[in-house]
């Protein structure tokens, strides 16, 4: 479970997130949605202990993530937006690397490592350096350490980013079957059509604050529009799409 | 000034913001997540503003005496363009030939002209701001004493020599990458990485060694062709013309050196014309294809958990990363100059007694001190510091992170380095007994500086980013620190080695002081590692 009370964090004068309420429970995938700058990769940083709230509290699977950051570790999955990995290690390298720092023992993390590197087609690359990937092979790698060690709780961060439309099923099939076992998973991400297929509920955030959430439907109804993709633009403030481009197209040829 | 670029294909416009840019992005400091670090930018300054003046200051101090000008210049001057040579081989390389810029500029309407232009202003731009850091001193003090002339030849001299020293170095970058082609300009690099190191240090000690003798003959210096060899000597002949004793030889080594400068300067114009910035992009697309070489058969010693981690990262980053390797492997020819330049002192070979190993060998002792500070440095600053977030999302121990990060240098390096450095001294001394006393002393002393430079800077293995401008500085700065401990180390092993009861004295006070920094830094390094942040 995931849980935050008045979660904020300020860097200088910025107020990054403000007040944030948030509950993921067990077997949930919640749908986590704001536009750029909104505060959720602050959210999802202080959820996984990489910084400090300003103020308010935070608890993944009942853990406090300031007083206890190493317990929480022990019990999260995340999949950064950006993630850089060691490039002088092989895949299967790295793997062996975070099973060591997650302190699985060797015959478990041997077969959790060819498992991964078999469902995500990695096998015969498994010996090749990380520098040598593509953008779908890292991806693939931060995808497989961050289930290596069965974690309760899943933090993603535009986890389908770089995959091919095979391995983007495979992981998304496997989120649900996830949740089905009972884990938590949040799921940040800027594609609506996937998160209103495969999110139980969505939360949607605008400069640091929760303005909505609910099912698809729930806000769809609740912002009296027709699809998710307006409630989302009705909620986060964007003008007129038609109006504001044709605007900046004139600007563009006054120019 | 427009015109003026435009006569030689540069745009000035775009010159200008590339220069200015570049210069904000090195105040700044390294981006983290809160965009940057407040400061970190200014605090390096700071540092190295204290630095270079205090060095500056040391050589005011050490010229004090000298009554030959000419000499005393030529010594400034030396000192000077050897900094700036440092400064350039180890920090500035990136800035010439990096093509990491090039990914961002290089769809960008910037030509080769203006964006190779604008590289080379930011490092003239440094050089100009070290020499000004460390000569201020020594030229105010000869202004005063000698007058408003000397004191602007002197400063013409130094500031002549670094500005000749910055382009010679950029201008054997270039001709690196043309003549090598972008595919082997890497590994090209890496190994004048490490020849410079030597030269770093072996510099060090020659210079020393110069001041050493010039303190010797009284300062005096006989004037001869030799001068026409030695390019500071160039330079400083300003400051012999402007004291009325120069002759038509101090005449030609003045024009000399602005022949040379020029000569620098138009075959840089000349190179700005072969598509620097196009060769540039063909080392990022050559890219990295070399096969795989396993670290993990390294890191078999270490059974797992947080020690099997970094072991297993160490080793591949050792295997892989031509960076961190050189910068493991530089201590090796230091070593080997340091023992061929203690033999050649002509005191020690077959002749060691217990009281006279660490008097003779100081260099060698400075060393194996250097070791576990030169070694801790490169396993924390790295270009893969981005890549550090799996550690900090860990549930690892940082406590034991850092204890396991020391242990597996500790194993891997220091240890066979003590070892190996053993056989030599064996082999040189004749005398295994006293031989391995020493090493055990100095290892013990070498792990304790290890322990010390824990506690001081806690950080995580490959966790922060390399700063430029201040590898060349620690470098000096340590130097200079282990120099000072070489030295009382000369003075006193003696009256230890002299008696077994002071040997074994010695060893348990280091073994227990080992122990109870150990215990320290299980409780004080787990509090402090605990606060440290993700810097990607």
């Amino acid at each position: 479970m995931i849980r935050t009370e008045a979660l904020a964090k300020s860097y200088g004068d910025v107020q990054a997130l403000a007040d944030l309420d948030l509950v993921v429970s067990p077997g949930e995938i919640l749908g986590f949605l704001g536009p750029n700058g909104a505060g959720k990769s602050t959210t999802v940083k202080i959820l996984t202990g990489l910084i400090r709230p300003t103020s308010g509290r935070a608890w993944v699977a009942g853990f406090d993530v300031v007083d206890t950051p190493v317990e929480v570790k022990k019990r999260i999955g995340y999949v950064p937006e950006t993630p850089a990995l060691y490039e002088s290690l092989t895949a299967e390298e790295y793997l062996e690397f975070v099973a060591c720092l997650h302190h699985l023992d060797a015959g478990t993390a041997a077969t959790r490592r060819a498992e991964l590197l078999d469902l995500f087609s990695l096998t015969e690359e498994a010996g090749g350096r990380l520098a040598t990937f593509s953008k779908g092979m890292r991806q693939k790698v931060v995808l497989s350490a961050a289930l290596i060690h069965n974690p309760e709780v899943l933090i993603l961060d535009e986890p389908l980013d770089g995959l091919d439309a095979n391995t983007a099923l495979i992981v998304k099939e496997l989120l649900k079957k996830m949740a089905g076992q009972g884990k938590t998973i949040l799921f940040s991400s800027h594609i609506l059509e996937v998160v209103e297929r495969m999110c139980t509920r969505i939360v949607i955030i605008q400069n640091g604050r929760q303005v909505a959430a609910g099912t698809s439907a729930e806000i769809v109804h609740l912002t009296q529009t027709r699809s998710l993709e307006e409630a989302f633009s009705k909620l986060t403030g964007v003008r007129d799409v038609g109006q504001v481009t044709a605007e900046f197209l004139a600007s563009l040829d006054r120019a | 000034m427009n015109a003026l670029f435009e006569r030689i294909g540069i745009d000035y416009e775009q010159w200008k913001v590339l220069t200015r840019t570049a210069l904000k992005i090195d105040f700044r400091g390294a981006p983290s997540l809160q965009g940057r670090r407040p400061g970190s930018g200014r605090r390096s300054m700071f540092f190295q503003v204290v630095l270079y003046s205090a060095m500056g200051l040391f050589i005011a101090i050490l010229l004090a005496p000298v009554r030959d000008l000419y000499l005393a210049a030529i010594i400034l001057v030396s000192y000077s363009m050897f900094m700036i040579g440092t400064a350039a081989l180890l920090d500035y390389n990136a800035t010439i030939v990096s093509p990491d810029d090039y990914a961002i500029l290089g769809y960008r309407p910037v030509s080769s002209h203006t964006y190779f232009a604008a590289r080379l202003a930011n490092v003239l731009i440094y050089t100009t701001a070290m020499t000004t850091l460390f000569a201020w001193v020594p030229i105010a003090v000869t202004t005063v004493k000698h007058g408003v002339g000397i004191g602007l030849a002197t400063l013409a001299g130094v500031y002549a020599g670094s500005a000749a020293t910055a382009l010679s170095m950029v201008a054997m970058y270039v001709w690196i990458l043309r003549a090598l082609g972008p595919r082997r300009i890497k590994l090209a690099l890496t190994y004048l990485q490490l020849a410079s190191s030597t030269l770093v240090y072996g510099g060090y000690f020659l210079i020393t060694r110069v001041f050493t003798s010039a303190a010797r003959s009284v300062w005096e210096m006989h004037r001869g062709t030799w001068l026409v060899a030695c390019p500071p000597a160039w330079f400083a002949s300003y400051v012999d013309l402007a004291s009325g004793s120069g002759s038509r030889r101090e005449l030609a080594l003045a024009l000399l050196s602005i022949v040379v400068l020029i000569a620098l300067g138009v075959a840089l114009l000349g190179r700005l014309s072969m598509n620097y910035a196009e060769e540039l992009g063909a080392m990022m697309t050559a890219g990295d294809r070399k096969p795989a070489r396993h670290g993990g058969r390294g890191a078999w010693l270490f059974r797992g958990g947080e020690s099997r981690a970094v072991a297993l990262l160490v080793w591949s980053q050792f295997r892989n990363d031509t960076k961190f390797q050189m910068g493991v492997l530089a201590i090796l020819p230091m070593t080997l100059l340091y023992l061929i330049m203690g033999l050649r002192q002509g005191e020690t070979a077959g002749s060691a007694t217990i009281r006279d190993i660490g008097r003779s060998m100081p260099l060698v002792s400075l060393a194996m001190l250097l070791f576990p500070s030169m070694l801790k440095s490169s396993l924390v600053r790295s270009d893969a510091f981005r890549a550090s977030w799996i550690v900090f999302v860990s549930p690892s121990d940082r406590a034991r992170l850092l204890r396991s990060a020391q242990n597996v240098l500790v194993i891997t390096f220091l240890v066979p380095y003590i070892l190996v450095t053993g056989v030599a001294m064996v082999w040189f001394y004749h005398e295994v007994r006293t031989v391995v006393l020493h090493l055990i002393v100095i290892g013990l002393l070498s792990h304790l500086l290890l322990q010390v430079s824990t506690l001081i800077e806690p950080e995580l293995p490959f966790s922060k980013p390399i700063d430029k401008g201040l590898s060349s500085a620690r470098i000096f700065a340590l130097t200079m620190l282990a120099g000072v401990a070489a030295t009382v180390l000369a003075l006193v092993t003696p009256s230890i080695y002299g008696r077994t009861s002071a040997v074994l004295l010695t060893c348990g006070v280091l073994t227990a002081s080992t122990i109870v920094l150990d215990r320290w830094m299980r409780l004080r390094v787990g509090r402090e590692a605990a606060g440290l942040e993700f810097l990607g």
